[in-house]
């Protein structure tokens, strides 16, 4: 993602100027100094946010599995069909996908 | 109150002050806390009580140079770290470095302490995200909540350790939280055990509350969005494994503490990558 216009804090100062590409380092100053959204322009976090989907199809179906079950053991005490609950359970999976690529089951 | 509440209220002040290793605060914290109070007092009165313990502060130091600040240049002296963080939020910082230094040279049978601290300091740290995205004054305040959020659990293992066990076994049988299972076999849980020692500890009343309520949320007084803030942050500190104070699932969720805090979705994805980014480099800090 790329920032559409410059971001300052309440003071006014410009923390972050307009065109620049959002790494993950930049929501650390933002958060920072309370700011919370920004106006921005394309597609994906630095250029490095991995597709769900297709990182899916790269998991063998049976460590696929295995993630999906861990995702149901770890809210089995919750309640699943809250909006909140369903996104965070999508970040969980993501990350055990992402730490299986880069691990891989070990 | 009624009667057994009376008798299970006793059961943890005594449990509390039966506990003579974690009895009183590290002297240095109650200093600056008098110092802080004190109107004639200066910064430089308060840098120089944090100077006297180099340990502390090569800690605090390193936390004010970490990824939880960002900052743009480097930070070399106490003063100025007090200068830019802000006194009081790091008097909060102090609290949470030497309560993690108390505790760990304290043994408790039966609980991974590397384990315990690392979901207390991922607590602290999505506690702290939240905090910044409902822009709240003072973060650390909620750095601090989340990092005591459990610490009754710690008093419970150290003096009643097969009690502890045991509580865990049960919640897996029977696919409780963690609380529930304490709460059937001992007629209290940890978050009664935290809140009363923070009490002794004369800690502020927002913390024992947020501490006390942590789990349920609706029952907190006078804090409802601390213990709300918690709430949370313990939830997405055991979705994403960070972590375990002996919780084998995410806690039970009371959807009214997301709503109270009116923060959206989007902001759930933030409040992940920020306190992912951040956890490790705290996590070496605190836990070297």
């Amino acid at each position: 993602m790329v920032l559409a216009a410059d971001v300052s804090d309440l003071s006014g100062r410009v923390l972050l100027k307009a065109g620049c590409v959002i790494q993950p380092g930049h929501l650390q100053i933002l958060a920072t100094w309370g700011v919370t959204a920004v106006g921005v322009t394309g597609e994906g976090l630095g250029g490095s946010n991995p597709d769900p989907e297709r990182e899916e199809c790269r998991i063998p179906a049976a460590a696929l599995r295995e993630i999906e079950a861990e995702v149901v053991r770890r809210f089995s005490v919750v309640n699943g069909d809250h909006p909140l609950m369903r996104r965070l359970a999508a970040i969980v999976k993501q990350d055990l996908m992402s730490n299986y690529s880069l691990h891989g089951d070990e | 109150m009624v009667m057994s509440e009376m008798s299970s209220q006793g059961a943890v002040e005594r449990l509390v002050s039966q506990s003579p290793q974690v009895a009183a605060l590290p002297l240095i914290y109650q200093r600056l806390d008098e110092a802080i109070n004190d109107p004639h007092s200066n910064l430089s009165r308060i840098a120089d009580i944090i100077l006297e313990d180099s340990s502390l502060s090569a800690r605090l130091l390193r936390l004010a140079n970490s990824a939880m600040y960002s900052f743009p240049s480097r930070v070399e002296t106490i003063n100025r770290a007090i200068t830019i963080i802000g006194t009081r939020q790091l008097q909060d910082l102090v609290l949470a470095t030497t309560v993690v230094s108390m505790f760990r040279g304290v043994s408790a049978e039966g609980i991974d302490m590397e384990s315990f601290w690392r979901h207390s300091i991922a607590v602290g740290i999505c506690a702290r995200a939240i905090a910044a995205c409902r822009l709240e004054a003072n973060v650390e305040r909620f750095y601090v909540l989340g990092l005591l959020h459990d610490i009754g659990r710690l008093v419970i293992y150290m003096q009643l350790p097969q009690q502890a066990d045991e509580s865990i076994r049960l919640s897996k049988e029977l696919r409780l939280s963690l609380y529930q299972a304490e709460r059937r076999l001992l007629d209290f849980d940890h978050t009664d055990v935290g809140r009363v020692l923070l009490s002794s500890w004369r800690l502020p009343l927002s913390l024992q509350e947020g501490v006390g309520s942590h789990h349920t949320p609706g029952r907190a007084g006078r804090y409802p969005e601390d213990a709300a803030t918690v709430h949370l942050a313990d939830i997405f500190a055991n979705a994403l494994a960070m972590g375990s104070s002996g919780e084998p699932v995410i806690p039970v969720f009371e959807a009214h503490a997301w709503e109270s805090l009116g923060l959206s979705e989007e902001d759930l994805t933030l409040i992940i990558t920020q306190s992912k980014a951040q956890y490790q480099d705290v996590l070496d800090i605190f836990l070297e």
